[in-house]
């Protein structure tokens, strides 16, 4: 733990010394999130919302999910570009040190660019949240906590999947992509728009609509499915779940596969 | 005379054509990812016209599926040159008796069109598989199909300029990455990648379809969907061509510019 | 049981060609090459020594390296270190070890080496005052006191190195894996780092295994070499025994200032004339040297002479070429 910590301040430090150059990187950052904010408010506008979910919703699920990604991608970098660890060595020196790998690679590389992201995802959770005039409760607040993190951990899988993929086959990183990427694109609006078969990919498979969906369908008072509360505040788990599960594979699979084919 | 000037131009086009056939996993990569962000994005607009008028609905459809289709178009295509102007290595290729700007741009048209084309088949293939409601719809006539190739060159004409154009940008300022990432999603903004340019408010899309980048897809794709009278393709027409050469004529500067600082500070 | 033991380890890739003929087949056919990188190699090492590994470029040389490391499993055999097997007991098998690339830091390139060293400390988990002692020890040693709060890409390839050197020590590993450490260098940096390296061998037992192209890095710091070459280990033993083994001919070349008495030529030297100096060629493992030296001298007044020892590196190409690598 302390490992972690210090190796994460060393990369501020390390990143620090490029001022200029970070700053442009984080408005860069910004505006692509912002793009994505003016396609939703685009659409918006002309729709007036998206089947029975209101505009400022949508907008909700929309902040949540970006600053969601956003986190994922400043603090899972080290998953998410794993492939150039593989090519320029760099994982031969991980296997060298004796910390955890995943640990290694969560420290390693800390993406504070992504603070931009962050920013112009939280505005769009605020602004939501201020033309919603949500009622909040200790509950809500926690329920939402729960469905950042639990959000948190399913995209650092999916990251995981196309790190396990780069032990094989650096080329089809792309044909991976479609797992972030795409669940980024198609979950940032709740899961019930879809026909049944993308519903069930995106709750029984990736399960953005456990850990997201449903939590924040809650905290919008219009609950996505019928099932007691605890079950709602137990079903972010899923996104830990799909994490162990994709950690122990990119082990099992992943690296046994590289320490016996070598590089 | 005339044939021997055209020559290198044309191998560079087929060598490149060549390699972009080559990238058969890459191609496949794209295609799986345009197909499923294709369909996605459909059944978003099947859900979001549900609430209302459905009458545009279909048109919607189309229009992603034809972006997605053509996304290939919209990359910055050639690595090769990033990677020159990178490295610094663009220098030596000055040696070549050949004219730079029109070098790139012949390799950046093969790239383009190649790849667009091993994308389309499988695309248009999966059009068959897909649910009725998500289907893309054909062209709306035979005459609106002509019109939307003759308008599609163009596009495809015009983004290779404006990577030109945004290459000799790299060049000055040599920070390849927080620079193209924008100009890409601009890029896919502006083009109507991200959402059909036909569903911006009324008074912004006055503005939106003469912008330079809505000339590579968006242009060519409102005439696939309805055949346009003379006047109209007209002016559609003109608006391409005269971004077309304000592109390349700008392009040209810009590289001439930077082209001749390279020998004057030798390197 | 040895502190380092391998037996029998073998590696082998599988390698996919492109297929370049063939019809349409080529689409979806995979044509696939076994690689060999190492083939059966035994070898053990006691505590404290220190081995140098030869072999030309893809002799599997970093093969070696890395399955010692614990980086690669082996496809046969198996390695021991202090009783561990590498890969299967990773994290404290590493903790144990130390190992320096001289083509690629493990040092943190944009900030002071003072706060890599402390990143470092974490990383191994050291005690915080052990740390700092031993920190004090090798900044004295490795003489980086100048430039411990100086970022690493400041640094000059000598001064880089003894960094690296140094956070490669500070947990003071049993074992230290050096793969070109002087690469680069210039002369006085590598003599430093040889002293250095011989007194941290002498000081505190650690077992160092070398891998280098320069030779004369092996003459300073190896008494033992493991010769590789396509996979296979050719050579185990001494260095200079190796050397004798292929070491075949001196040539001496003198002139004189006025008249000289060329009698008396010792057996085994053959003489040639050339112009107005007299060149003598001969095997040192049959002639001593100083023998000859002396007769040179007794012949007459000396104007010049050279002593043409065939160098090093001569030495090893030719070696390489007999054992036909």
């Amino acid at each position: 733990m302390r490992y972690l910590y210090h190796a994460m301040r060393m990369q501020l430090k390390c990143a620090a010394q490029y001022r200029a150059s970070f700053l442009m990187q984080s408005i860069a950052q910004c505006v692509m999130v912002g793009g994505d904010l003016l396609a939703v408010t685009v659409l918006m506008n002309r729709f007036r919302g998206l089947g029975h979910w209101s505009a400022e919703e949508i907008l909700f699920f929309f902040g949540v999910m970006q600053l969601t990604f956003a986190l994922c991608e400043c603090f899972g970098r080290g998953i998410s570009n794993f492939s150039y660890y593989i090519g320029g060595g760099e994982f031969d020196a991980m296997l060298l040190r004796p910390q955890p790998l995943l640990v290694q690679m969560i420290g390693n590389r800390l993406d504070a660019r992504r603070l931009g992201g962050m920013l112009v995802g939280g505005a769009a959770l605020a602004m939501a949240c201020l033309r919603l005039r949500l009622h909040w409760t200790a509950g809500k607040a926690l329920l939402l906590a729960l469905a950042s993190l639990g959000s948190f951990f399913l995209i650092l899988g999916l990251f995981l999947i196309e790190a396990t993929v780069s032990f094989f086959s650096v080329k089809s990183i792309e044909m991976v992509n479609v797992l972030t990427y795409g669940g980024r694109q198609a979950c940032q609006y709740p899961v019930d728009i879809y026909p049944r078969p993308l519903r069930l990919l995106f709750t029984w498979v990736a399960p953005f609509a456990l850990c997201m969906h449903l939590p924040v369908s809650v905290i919008l008072d219009k609950p996505l499915m019928d099932v007691p509360i605890w079950q709602v505040y137990a079903a972010p788990l899923a996104g830990f779940a799909f994490f162990a599960v994709m950690a122990l594979v990119w082990r099992r699979v992943g690296v046994t596969h590289y320490r016996s084919t070598g590089s | 005379m005339k044939k021997q000037t055209i020559r290198p131009y044309l191998t560079a086009f087929r060598i490149r054509a060549l390699l972009e056939t080559q990238y058969r996993g890459a191609a496949l990569g794209g295609v799986i990812t345009q197909a499923f962000f294709g369909l996605v994005l459909a059944y978003l607009y099947t859900a979001l016209y549900a609430g209302g008028d459905p009458a545009g609905l279909r048109d919607t459809v189309t229009y992603v599926w034809l972006q997605q289709m053509f996304f290939r178009v919209l990359m910055t295509s050639d690595s090769e040159l990033q990677n020159q102007i990178m490295t610094g290595s663009l220098a030596y290729t000055l040696c070549r008796p050949v004219d730079q700007h029109a070098y790139w741009v012949c390799r950046d048209l093969a790239a383009q069109w190649v790849g667009a084309l091993m994308r389309m088949v499988p695309m248009i293939a999966l059009q068959f598989i897909l649910p009725l409601e998500v289907r893309m719809a054909l062209p709306e006539s035979p005459a609106a199909f002509l019109q939307f190739l003759l308008s599609l060159s163009l596009g495809v004409a015009c983004v290779a300029q404006i990577h030109t154009v945004t290459s000799a940008i790299t060049m000055k300022t040599l920070d390849s990455r927080g620079f193209s990432g924008m100009i890409s999603l601009l890029m896919m903004i502006l083009a109507g990648n991200i959402i059909p340019l036909t569903l911006f408010p009324e008074t912004v899309q006055a503005l939106l379809r003469y912008q330079p980048f809505a000339q590579a897809l968006d242009a060519p794709i409102r005439m696939y969907q309805h055949a346009q009278g003379t006047a109209e393709f007209s002016i559609s027409l003109a608006a391409q061509l005269a971004w077309l050469a304000v592109l390349t004529a700008g392009g040209r500067a810009l590289w001439r510019q930077h082209l001749r600082s390279i020998t004057v500070q030798g390197g | 049981m040895a502190f380092l033991e391998a037996e029998r380890l073998s590696k082998t890739y599988v390698r996919r060609l492109k297929p370049t003929s063939g019809g349409p087949s080529r689409l979806w056919r995979r044509d696939t090459q076994r690689i060999f990188a190492l083939q059966d190699v035994s070898f053990s090492v006691e505590k404290g020594e220190l081995v140098g590994i030869l072999g030309p470029n893809g002799a599997g040389k970093s093969t070696v390296v890395k399955l010692l490391t614990g980086i690669l499993t082996p496809t046969e055999g198996v390695c021991h270190v202090d009783g561990r097997i590498p890969w299967q007991e990773r994290r404290e098998h590493v903790r144990h070890l130390g190992v320096v690339f001289g083509q690629r830091t493990q040092l943190w390139w944009d900030v002071p080496i003072l706060d890599s060293f402390e990143l470092l400390r974490d990383v191994y988990n050291l005690e915080p005052a052990a740390w700092k002692r031993r920190l004090d020890e090798m900044t004295d040693a490795l003489d980086l006191g100048g430039f411990l709060r100086t970022p690493l890409r400041q640094l000059s390839l000598g001064q880089r190195m003894r960094a690296e050197l140094c956070g490669s020590l500070l947990h003071e590993p049993a074992l230290l894996f050096l793969d070109e450490p002087t690469i680069g260098l210039d002369a006085v940096s590598k003599l430093k780092l040889r002293s250095f390296l011989r007194e941290e061998n002498a000081a505190r037992g650690t077992t160092i295994l070398l891998t280098t192209h320069d030779m004369e890095d092996m003459l300073a710091l190896c008494r033992r070499v493991l010769v590789l070459g396509h996979g296979r280990l050719l050579y185990d033993g001494a260095l200079d025994a190796l050397l004798r083994r292929y070491d075949t001919v001196h040539v001496l070349r003198c002139a004189y200032e006025g008249p000289c008495d060329l009698s008396g030529l010792p057996q085994g030297v053959a003489l040639e004339r050339d112009g107005d100096s007299y060149v003598l060629s001969f095997a040192p493992a049959e002639v001593e040297t100083g023998k000859v030296l002396s007769w040179v001298l007794a012949c007459g007044r000396l104007r010049e002479m050279t002593l043409k020892e065939q160098n090093v590196d001569q030495l090893i190409a030719r070696m390489y070429q007999e054992m036909s690598l």
